[in-house]
């Protein structure tokens, strides 16, 4: 009996630590992602990829044909 | 990636596992699109003044920009150079003017990086850029030659180095059509690779003999650590290193041949050896923690449910870290590990928690990061399971996983009694 107190109290401190430290390791993931808005990556990657798409669209043929319609 | 357990994983497992893998290659392919340089931006953003154009004169490499300030061409032009830095890639521009003497360097651009905030502002600070001002482009541009490292980060202060000698000499050999003149950098082997190399022999000697040499040689190898691996290299594996390696972000075997060596090693030993011998013996942050151990006295357990679960906490933890870095194209921006705090003390915001946190609870629970929050071990030691597993596919026998702190199960089951 004594021993399986003894044991609740170490597994409480352990945890409480482990908490702890999650709590902090979240922390950092929260500053970082703070950090990784300002860059803004995923809106750059998509006017990237859409910039390449019209730049695509806007090959010489695609220029000529609407030349021609007008 | 986060379900996965010792026994079979269940449906929703499989599912999530599904999601984070997923996940991991879309933000890696956003990253890598994000990331991709736009050297006009990059130079407008620090000269918003100077209108920038592409010089038509010198088309081949190194891409060079001409400036006008105030509509009056500038006698200076913008020679551009990418590297690899100890964080990542980095891009710099190169200011350099002709002169009767010849041509010059006259100041250098830091225009983006993956460096350590802490370690990028050390640089700075110590003005090392200041000493490219001046040089010839004939100059050898050599680290311990002509340029002077900073120390403490020696690394970064050879990658910058390399970036501005391949850009400048490529310049005068393409656009100047000089002769080359200069001196190639060499091997880096020196006395601090040795020694790297001398602790891995002395720790796979301690690890395959039980007699009294090994250890001593054990003793060794835990101060050689702490001391040249952790205090005076900072060279720590951290999950920067290993989400690096996937984008690409590998020095040249010249630059940082220290880094090779870790890699191989710690590598090395979990392919062909099967034992995961960087955990066990060459990592600095594992001896701080026996050593705090050893001063308090106190060995707290652990919750065998809360260790069972750890696995699956680290794996969801990286989860997180490998998708901010893969987002950002930043390593530094999910490495949570406390080593570069604790052997530079360099660190941003609230990393300074994450150290004393992580020591105190060394000092109460045996190996309390390796055991609960450590990446680098996890896979390591998840390499060795799967080694085990095929050579029992191929060979019979029963495999044992390891656990997440770097030990047998077996020998944290006898730790908890």
């Amino acid at each position: 009996m004594v021993k399986r107190n003894d044991n609740t109290w170490q597994f409480k401190v352990s945890f409480a630590l482990a908490i702890l430290m999650l709590f902090l390791v979240f922390g950092y993931f929260t500053q970082s992602f703070l950090e990784i808005r300002k860059v803004k990556p995923v809106s750059v990657a998509i006017e990237r990829i859409s910039g390449s798409a019209i730049e695509s669209d806007l090959t010489p043929n695609t220029i000529q044909k609407n030349n021609g319609n007008h | 990636m986060t379900s996965t357990t010792n026994t079979t994983p269940s449906h929703w497992g499989r599912i999530l596992e599904a999601l984070a893998w997923a996940s991991l290659l879309a933000a890696f392919i956003i990253g890598q699109i994000a990331a991709q340089t736009d050297y006009e931006a990059l130079l407008q953003k620090q000269l918003p003044n100077v209108e920038l154009t592409r010089s038509q004169a010198n088309k081949d490499l190194p891409v060079v920009y001409r400036m006008q300030v105030d509509g009056a061409e500038s006698p200076d032009a913008i020679v551009m150079s990418e590297g690899i830095g100890y964080g990542g890639p980095l891009v710099i521009g190169i200011k350099a003017r002709r002169t009767d003497e010849g041509a010059k360097l006259n100041e250098v651009l830091m225009l983006s990086h993956k460096e350590t905030p802490p370690f990028m502002e050390r640089i700075n600070n110590k003005g090392f850029f200041r000493q490219f001002a001046g040089k010839n482009v004939t100059d050898n541009f050599i680290v311990g030659d002509d340029i002077d490292a900073v120390s403490g980060a020696t690394v970064s202060s050879e990658g910058f180095t390399a970036a501005i000698r391949e850009a400048v000499h490529l310049g005068a050999v393409q656009h100047l059509k000089l002769p080359r003149t200069w001196q190639e950098p060499g091997w880096h082997i020196g006395i601090n690779e040795l020694i790297l190399v001398a602790l891995f022999a002395l720790a796979f000697f301690g690890v395959y003999r039980r007699d009294r040499l090994a250890k001593y040689a054990r003793y060794v190898v835990m101060v050689g650590t702490l001391v040249f691996v952790g205090f005076y290299a900072n060279a720590s594996l951290n999950l920067g290193n290993i989400a690096g390696m996937f984008m690409g972000y590998i020095p040249s075997p010249k630059q940082h041949p220290m880094w090779w060596i870790m890699i191989i090693g710690a590598l090395g030993s979990v392919l062909i050896l099967g034992r995961n011998i960087y955990c066990h013996q060459i990592c600095p942050f594992k001896v701080v923690q026996d050593l705090l151990q050893k001063l308090s006295g106190v060995k707290l357990r652990i919750k065998p449910e809360v260790q069972r679960k750890s696995r699956a906490l680290i794996f969801f933890l990286s989860w997180i870290a490998l998708m901010l870095i893969f987002l950002s194209a930043h390593p530094a921006l999910g490495s949570y590990e406390p080593f570069a705090m604790m052997f530079s003390l360099e660190g941003l915001g609230i990393q300074w928690y994450i150290l004393p946190a992580a020591l105190l609870g060394a000092m109460f629970v045996p190996s309390f990061w390796c055991r609960l929050f450590c990446p680098v071990g996890l896979y390591l030691n998840e390499i060795v399971r799967m080694r085990r597993l095929i050579r029992d596919r191929l060979f019979g026998g029963s495999a044992k996983p390891p656990s997440a702190s770097g030990k047998t199960t077996k020998t944290i089951k006898v730790e908890q009694d």
